[in-house]
């Protein structure tokens, strides 16, 4: 059993992740802008946010770097589950402390999966294991440009 | 904000009563039956219970039961949310240590309300109300013993 946190101003999207995290054995509490969950960040951090990034108030990146100033993303970890895919929008939550990264629309057991990966390993394998997947991406996409020539 | 336990085999109604409470600020739990509902206590007593009473592998006033045994009821308030009606029920669940009694189907905002009022409320309190509910109770059936016997 876990605290987790979600973060999202979609009712449904907060119902859903509920749902889908309690059955799990989770502890759930949600905010649904970005200001209240900052502020639980700093008051009652949990072991994993699940983190929105178009919010009203405060965006998903402003939580993250507020989370980096009180200093709670050592001991929190952070899904970003969002609708902006863009590599950019990854990068940057990547280079503000986040840990792991999915778009919407997702399936709940990616969710599930995510977060007990998240719950096994350390900070710093989340980050090894992410370089190490975005390598393979990298190669992969080499090799199939030299395919395709 | 309060940390509450969900007991309940109904999927729907778990998942209802999860989405009521978490939206209201609270941290939440669920239990799919009263055996599983008991260990998750005894590992890490909320603050709230919301027990249902028809459960399969343990019921709620067997969950009750063990509670009073255990002694960590004592920290925790009790809500029964439930189907069954009939007044004998009711006062089993008082007997038990609930401290509040709620039955299905319910609006959302009694849901929302009778937890507020647990939170409100010092165990004092609560154990002085339900002490007024059982007589009450005693009350009734007398009454009804009464007329039954004309």
């Amino acid at each position: 059993m876990a605290k987790v946190h979600i973060a999202d101003d979609d009712p449904d999207i907060r119902q859903l992740l509920t749902y889908v995290l309690a059955e799990e054995g989770h502890e759930v509490r949600v905010s649904k802008d970005g200001r209240m969950a900052a502020e639980a960040m700093v008051m009652d951090p949990p072991e994993v946010l699940i983190l929105d990034l178009m919010m009203p108030e405060m965006d998903g990146h402003a939580v993250l770097r507020d989370m980096k100033d009180y200093q709670v993303l050592d001991s929190t970890k952070v899904l970003v589950l969002t609708a902006k895919g863009s590599e950019h929008d990854r990068h940057l939550a990547f280079d503000l402390g986040a840990d792991n990264y999915l778009t919407k629309p997702f399936e709940p057991d990616e969710v599930i999966e995510a977060v007990e990966t998240m719950l096994e390993l350390s900070k710093e394998e989340l980050k090894v294991r992410r370089e190490q997947e975005r390598d393979t991406a990298h190669l992969l996409s080499q090799l199939e440009s030299i395919l395709d020539e | 904000m309060a940390r509450i336990l969900i007991a309940e085999d109904n999927a729907e109604i778990r998942t209802l009563v999860s989405s009521i409470l978490v939206e209201e600020g609270h941290k939440v739990r669920v239990a799919q039956d009263g055996q599983q509902a008991l260990d998750m206590m005894l590992d890490d007593a909320p603050d709230v219970l919301v027990l249902d009473i028809m459960m399969p592998q343990m019921d709620g006033y067997s969950v009750l039961k063990e509670l009073k045994s255990s002694g960590i009821k004592e920290q925790m308030k009790i809500l029964i949310l439930t189907a069954k009606t009939s007044e004998s029920d009711w006062v089993r669940g008082y007997e038990l240590g609930a401290h509040a009694y709620l039955t299905k189907p319910f609006d959302p905002d009694e849901l929302i309300n009778a937890i507020e009022d647990l939170l409100g409320s010092t165990k004092e309190q609560l154990l002085v109300r339900r002490e007024a509910e059982l007589d009450k109770a005693q009350l009734l059936s007398r009454l009804e013993s009464i007329f039954d016997s004309k």
